[in-house]
């Protein structure tokens, strides 16, 4: 049993110890200090096994200290507020928190699938695209097994209680990474006055300063980096317009200089959010984001204990925790033998450091030596032995081509086992932007090259590993970005210490394997991809990098290859004998880490998907009791339940009551537009297929629209108002579309004429009082206007007091009842409402909602759109044709010639009724002669609008049949095999009720 | 006389604090400025002659520069667009102009539309009144990007707002009024965070 904590080094660290953290992990409990990520305090606490592998379950331990982590992935939290799929290395230890390996079942020790490993042979790369081919009726069983062995973790499967946020920012300089290079550019930006933006993944600003050893560590402007790292964020506080975001990845860069931020709050304030998205609209992008160490690739290079260099020196200095006790140094460059000193100075033995060069400064050689390590040059390690952890290596001499081992093999012992292949610049946003990189053979890695927008890459995102020149550069490019967004800047660099020059990496992608090895050497951690997929890719001729990923899943997954990318391309040059830069590299895409879909979808989510618009007349509906449903945006009554009444009751009575008394209808969502200017009625004339130019002053009339092609688009009554003053309705679902239609006929098509539009859906509260017993209601009320057949006729207009409110009155029915609209200016619309249901109450006035006023209209045999006005039928079809004016030009007007308009066989618009007199005709039901015909049938039309109505008291059906109108009293099958309904029906006339209009006219 | 007018914020802007709370108070204050005239003028914004006699009706200039508004006491003159411009005033100031820009367009291009009952005006302000406003419009809030008098037209929550700054770090927010209850909704629910002041309403 492992102590608490045994690997917690007794001093130094950005921890404090005087704060202690309890968590679970596993289930079991442990404890970790303030300051620690969860993979430090899982380190500290001996935990080298976190998870197991993809496609293999081999087990696998924490290898980096970043968000390149591949291995490390947990499941955070429990019940909603699970999260999967995160980087151990990059959660802050809080108080309780609970995690779990994943994609291991039943535990991370004992795993049952990990029998895959022994079966690895037969699981090459392609393997579950080869196996599960067929039958493709069985490819869901198959994923689904498939799915549960991969076990990426699990989606919370609760609504997520939290609170997700988005903010637009704009800023001058916006600094992507806060480390050294980052830092200095920030300083450099800020102090001109100029609006900066830091964002840095980390909780803390600093980046690889965090992991300087203490007082050993390098200097900065003469004292020791830590200092100036505090000081610098003091200085940065005190900037105004400078804003630094800490936990905040920038996750992609889009055009225009747009980058996208995922900032980490999980704040607790009421209302806080967990995660705030920030859209970030910058003049200046400085791309200060570090590089990424690659492992090395060699035999069973997977083991728990194999980390990289730079993660075990993280590990050793920031968070004081020793990740073994006796080390052996992997290496292909210089920069692990700081890693080395550093672990070695942080108390762990250093076993050896083997070293691919066959040079290596003698600086370095004499120093290992004083620290008890030899150097061990041109030797590469051919096996690791191990189980949960590593237990030792076996290393042999390498040949000059780095393509064969040779010579005894010697065993080592050690617990960690370090590797550094050289580093990767981390230029993923440079490639969002479409910055083009190019090879450095000296580096072996990708450099930011030239991008056409307004990125700069400093520090180590530019290749530069020292600190001198990443403060240099960065001070440099924040003061140029600076003075590009017009402002004066000083591009003073803090001062560090020259280091000595980098000896040349030796580029070796694969290790060879020892004679007759099969082991295999793990390119891609995360996916389990081998050297020997790669070159099954490549026999194959999966040559190019696109499908080389695709085939092998190389780069896949949530980590996107962060440390296996360079490595698979450069096995792959190896394999087809080019250099890497005519191989190529796949296309960094965003995000670069992923983000979750709550913080994307921000507030609107529920019923905040879209904001709700309502009638002035809608806490009314609701107190009474509406059943409330969603027409586009709006919230409309639906029906008005009372006791013991569904739907089909409640809408039955409500239509009953409109033909037997008096009923009022919220018709407040017709679109609205005022029409002024002389011209007012050409226009109209124009976009509608009937006059209304000579229109009379104080009447309205019905209207018709068509598209340019000539299919009816829109329709409803206009109104003279004035002279020059007309007043549009259009239906709910186009009153934005025509609108935004006539702004742009009057200022891009017909800019002469003398015309104004406004939409004024929003100024009107409009309520429609339908029913024999309207006139007595409207006439109850006081006011001025004269409610008789005489003074406001069938499609009359006026204008006066009702009830003490400036009304408008239209003498308009879409009901076929008499009815009257009346509209008041908004603020109004709840007080005139009350007031006709009070003169309506001797009446037994009711309110209907919008499934009455459906059946109100198929019993009356009007269209709609989407039913009927659905996108396929001209003003003909639906039975306008005499509308249709052959006096004037109107939009879609030559389009009616077209053959396929006038031939015949068109359907066109009629009612139908069963023929029983009550079978019903289900909605979407295909018109045939003849039933029994076989497949296909012979479809003649289909029912668009159907109900039972209540004043027949039998089914109704509007319907589309071929030739229609020359059909009536011809008896067909309306069949829905959807329903399992074949109905006998008749051919009819639509207008049900009073086909000649005697009651609205009354 | 019974008040018959009913805003669409009625009933829902109980005045109080809401949401987090802090020594330094709400950095969030919202009230609906109600009962306004808003007036929609649309004329032929170069003609000078057009422009001196809107002036002699209004008593004041209409703003001539886009994206910016002319405070006029209770009045103001916001340019919304090209050869569009809103005068938010008083109701009654209202009624007796209308007769007399409509006089001014009667030969001209252009229309004039009374549109107070058509938005809801809310007066949003406090300390992170900014801050509220970048959760939902893309626009730049910094003072030196947006300063007092600016005016836009924009999108604010997924609503076709026009945004208003009325003085320094007070802006009023226009918003059609079936979407008026909507986005007050959105400012309590997203100022939350900030704390939440909401003030009677404002009928000068």
């Amino acid at each position: 049993m492992m102590g608490a904590q045994a690997n917690r080094r007794d001093g130094g660290g950005r921890i404090d110890r005087s704060k202690p953290i309890n968590f679970l992990f596993n289930g079991k409990r442990y404890q970790g200090y303030e300051g620690d990520s969860l993979a430090s305090a899982l380190l500290a606490n001996g935990v080298k096994l976190v998870g197991r592998s993809f496609k293999y379950h081999r087990p696998r331990g924490v290898m980096t200290a970043g968000p390149e982590e591949p291995n490390a992935l947990v499941q955070l939290g429990e019940g909603a507020r699970s999260e999967p799929n995160l980087r151990a290395t990059e959660i802050p230890l809080t108080e309780g928190l609970v995690a779990r390996s994943q994609n291991c079942w039943p535990s991370v020790n004992f795993d049952l699938q990990s029998i895959n490993n022994v079966f690895s042979k037969i699981l090459p790369a392609g393997f579950y695209y080869k196996t599960f081919m067929g039958p493709a009726s069985l490819w869901m069983t198959y994923e689904r097994v498939i799915r549960r062995a991969a076990g990426m973790g699990e989606g919370p499967v609760k609504p997520d209680p939290d609170v997700y946020d988005r903010h637009f920012g704009h800023c001058d300089v916006l600094v992507v990474g806060g480390g050294s290079a980052g830092l200095a550019a920030a300083l450099a930006a800020g102090r001109s006055g100029a609006r900066v933006v830091v964002a840095e993944l980390d909780r803390y600003l600093g980046g690889q300063i965090l992991s300087e050893p203490g007082a050993a560590g390098r200097q900065i402007d003469g004292r020791l980096a830590g200092d100036w790292l505090a000081a610098a964020e003091a200085e940065l506080d005190t900037l105004p317009d400078v804003k630094v975001l800490t936990r905040t990845t920038a996750f992609g860069y889009y055009d225009d200089d747009l980058v996208g931020l995922c900032q980490i709050e999980d704040s607790n304030k009421p209302g806080g959010p967990r995660q705030r998205i920030h859209y970030i609209r910058a003049q200046q992008v400085i791309l200060a984001s570090g590089a990424i160490e690659r492992p090395l690739v060699f035999a069973d290079n997977d083991r728990p204990g194999h980390m990289l260099a730079s993660a075990a020196r993280s590990y050793a200095n920031r968070f004081a925790v020793a990740a073994g006790s006796k080390a052996v140094v992997f290496t292909n460059n210089d920069s692990a033998y700081e890693a080395a000193r550093d672990l070695a100075a942080a108390g762990v033995t250093l076993a050896a450091v083997i070293d691919l060069r066959a040079e290596v400064r003698p600086d370095l050689v004499a120093e290992m030596a004083r620290l008890g390590a030899t150097v061990m040059t041109e030797t590469a390690i051919v096996a690791t032995h191990g189980g949960k952890g590593i237990w030792s290596v076996e290393v042999m001499d390498l040949d000059a081509e780095g393509t064969s081992c040779h010579g005894a093999k010697r065993m080592i012992h050690c617990d960690l086992l370090v590797s550094s292949g050289g580093w990767s610049p981390t230029v993923h946003l440079f490639s969002h932007a479409q910055g083009k990189l190019r090879y450095d053979p000296e580096l072996a890695a990708f450099l930011p090259d030239h991008a056409p927008q307004n990125i700069t890459c400093v520090g180590a995102a530019n290749g530069k590993w020292d600190l001198a020149s990443c403060l240099e550069e960065g001070a440099t490019n924040g003061a140029a970005a600076a003075i590009a967004a017009g402002f004066s800047a000083d591009a003073k660099a803090p001062a560090a210490a020259a280091e000595p020059a980098h000896a040349p990496l030796r580029v070796l992608w694969q290790v060879p394997l020892q004679e007759g090895s099969h082991a295999k050497r793990f390119v891609d951690h995360q996916d389990d991809v081998a050297t020997s997929d790669v070159a099954l890719a490549a026999r194959e001729n999966f040559i190019s990098v696109e499908h080389l990923k695709r085939y092998t899943t190389l780069g896949m997954g949530t980590d996107q290859g962060k440390t296996s990318n360079i490595n698979g391309l450069g096995i792959m040059s190896d394999i087809r004998g080019l250099p890497v830069r005519q191989v190529g590299t796949t296309t960094f895409r965003p995000p670069y880490t992923p983000v979750t879909m709550g913080a994307l979808a921000a507030r609107e989510s529920g019923p905040h998907l879209a904001p709700k618009r309502r009638t002035p007349m809608h806490d009314w509906h609701v107190a009474e009791g509406a059943s409330m449903v969603e027409v586009g945006q709006w919230y409309r009554p639906r029906y008005y339940p009372r006791a013991g009444e569904n739907l089909f009751k409640a809408a039955q009575r409500e239509t009953r009551h409109v033909r037997e008394a008096v009923g009022m209808c919220d018709v407040t969502t017709l679109g609205k537009i005022d029409i002024q200017g002389k011209d007012a009625g050409e226009l109209l004339n124009r976009v509608y297929i009937n006059g209304f130019a000579k229109l009379p002053v104080g009447k309205a009339r019905y209207g018709v629209m068509l598209r340019e092609d000539g299919i009816a688009y829109d329709d409803g009554t206009t109104t003279r108002l004035a002279e020059n003053h007309y007043l549009m309705t259009t239906t709910t679902a186009n009153a934005g579309r025509v609108m935004n239609e006539l702004e742009h006929l009057l200022q891009v098509v017909w800019p002469d004429l003398d015309v104004a539009v406004t939409s004024v859906t929003d100024l009107f509260a409009s309520m429609s009082i339908a029913g024999p017993k309207t006139r007595e209601v409207l006439q109850a009320l006081d006011g001025d206007i004269d409610f008789s057949n005489e003074g406001l006729p069938f499609m009359g207009h006026v204008e006066g007091t009702l009830a003490g409110m400036p009304a408008h009155v239209f003498r308009i029915s879409f009901s076929g009842e008499l009815a009257y609209e009346v509209a008041v200016p908004s603020d109004y619309g709840t007080a005139m409402w009350e007031a006709i249901l009070a003169a309506g109450k001797p009446h037994d006035i009711a309110p209907y909602g919008t499934e009455a006023l459906a059946l109100l209209r198929i019993e009356k045999g009007h269209v709609v759109i989407s039913a009927e006005i659905n996108g396929t039928t001209t003003a003909d079809d639906l039975g306008f044709g005499r509308m249709t004016s052959t006096k004037k030009a109107f939009i879609g007007q030559r389009s009616l010639a077209r053959p396929a308009f006038v031939e015949t066989g068109r359907q066109q618009l009629v009612g139908l009724k069963a023929v029983d007199g009550a079978s019903r005709i289900p909605g979407g039901a295909q018109l045939v002669t003849d039933p029994k015909q076989s497949i296909p049938m012979d479809m003649q039309g289909h029912v668009t609008s159907t109900c039972f109505s209540p004043n027949l008291n039998e089914p109704l059906a509007i319907a589309l049949l071929a030739d229609g109108r020359s059909r009536m009293g011809e008896e067909l099958y309306a069949i829905s095999p959807l329903h399992d309904v074949e109905t006998k029906v008749r051919v009819v006339s639509p207008h049900f009720i009073d086909p000649e209009g005697e009651r609205l006219r009354g | 006389m019974v008040e018959l007018r009913r805003s669409a914020l009625d009933g829902h802007n109980t005045p109080g604090d809401y949401g987090a709370q802090c020594a330094a108070g709400p950095g969030i204050e919202i009230a609906e400025r109600r009962g306004l005239a808003i007036v929609q003028l649309e004329g032929p914004g170069n003609d000078l002659i057009f422009q001196n006699e809107v002036e002699k009706v209004l008593g004041f200039a209409l703003p001539k520069d886009a994206g910016t508004s002319v405070d006029a006491g209770p009045a103001a003159a916001l340019w919304i667009a090209p050869n569009r411009w809103l005068l938010p005033m008083p109701a009654n100031s209202g009624e007796s102009l209308l007769p007399k820009l409509n006089d001014v367009v009667a030969n001209r291009r252009g229309g004039v539309t009374e549109l107070g009952h058509a938005r809801t005006v809310i007066r949003l302000s406090g300390r992170d009144a900014r801050a509220l406003l970048s959760k939902g419009c893309p626009l730049d809030f910094h003072p030196r990007a947006c300063p007092p008098g600016a005016v836009a037209g924009s999108i604010l929550a997924a609503l076709t707002v026009v945004l208003h700054q009325a003085e320094e770090g007070v802006f009023d927010i226009y918003v059609f009024r079936s979407f008026g209850l909507a986005l007050w909704e959105w400012l309590q629910e997203a100022g939350e965070e900030y704390g939440v002041r909401v003030g009677q309403a404002i009928t000068t």
